[in-house]
């Protein structure tokens, strides 16, 4: 392995940690700030059941945050980057399901309130979606090769 | 004396990972129902999410119409009906001359509404796919704010018109 070649993979993946990091934070705090305006984004999904809806809108924002600080400080890296992937997967799994079962819902994923200008469909979000997805997965690889 | 193989390393990596992501789960549980607990604006953990709590009137009647109702101000064309679904949606199949105000456009589509029915005393339907959906709800919320006291959101939504079998458009 040469030397740039090696320079640009730690600078690749200080960018990753440092945007998804940033994301996650970002979205945590928009959610935590408007609780009752994220559970009823997430009863939306129409996935989990009604006992359910208003814990994940309280933990969830929570979660997200502490991950994103996580990965910005670089503290446990190996335990945030899993649960970064676990998170993002799960977001991409639940826009899939709803985009295949045609629902048009809000994603919710970085902000609570509804922008009635801007025609964002559920397409727009999944592809949004798996970039982040691509994104843990390469911080995901690199921690596994550590 | 212990040799260490890649196989323990490789035990003990993800014994470490597993165990960080669940101290961080427990941080985020801990600050999450702490945190709710000691704001004023917050939640209860466990809401009713049902249809008729979600859409209780100030004096407690429920907003909900039931489609046989509703039908029968279909037949008398007594209410405008606003299909608060995607215009792709829309296309599909919607409730014949019911009007489109997609919720996640409102604000294109709510003016022409508001220009051609001035009246307050416009009776409005409003329905999204099923009953589980919101928008119908939102849209609903929004029509009373702008001034339409009589908006009634139809109970079970476009999917429960179907199943009644009542008019549709396209038939």
């Amino acid at each position: 392995m040469n030397k740039t070649g090696n320079l640009l993979k730690v600078r690749l993946y200080l960018l990753a940690r440092l945007l998804l990091g940033g994301l996650f934070i970002y979205a945590g705090v928009e959610k935590i700030f408007h609780p009752a305006d994220f559970a009823k984004i997430v009863y939306n999904y129409q996935i989990l059941p009604d006992a359910l809806v208003n814990l994940t809108a309280l933990l969830l924002p929570w979660l997200e945050l502490i991950i994103g600080i996580c990965l910005v400080i670089g503290f446990w890296m190996p335990g945030a980057v899993l649960l970064a992937n676990g998170l993002l997967w799960i977001f991409f799994l639940a826009l899939l399901f709803n985009y295949y079962r045609g629902l048009d819902i809000q994603c919710g994923c970085f902000s609570t309130r509804l922008d009635p200008d801007v025609a964002y469909r559920t397409s727009g979000y999944l592809f949004r979606e798996t970039v982040l997805v691509l994104v843990a997965g390469l911080l995901m690889f690199h921690q596994l090769r550590e | 004396m212990k040799i260490d193989t890649p196989h323990d390393t490789r035990t003990e990596w993800i014994r470490k990972t597993l165990l960080q992501a669940a101290v961080l789960s427990l941080l985020a549980i801990s600050l999450g129902l702490g945190a709710n607990h000691l704001r004023s604006d917050g939640i209860p953990l466990i809401a009713d999410w049902s249809p008729g709590a979600r859409l209780k009137t100030a004096t407690g009647d429920s907003r909900l119409i039931p489609p046989n109702e509703a039908a029968s101000f279909h037949n008398t064309r007594e209410a405008v009906f606003i299909d608060a679904r995607s215009p792709e949606a829309f296309e599909r199949g919607h409730i014949p001359e019911a009007l489109n105000i997609p919720w996640m456009e409102v604000g294109q589509y709510i003016d022409p509404f508001l220009n051609d029915y001035p009246s307050p005393d416009t009776i409005i339907i409003t329905y999204c796919e099923s009953e589980t959906c919101s928008m119908s709800e939102d849209l609903a919320i929004m029509l009373l704010e702008l001034g339409y006291p009589n908006v009634k959101v139809l109970e079970n939504g476009w999917e429960g018109w179907l199943k009644a079998g009542y008019p549709v458009d396209p038939a």
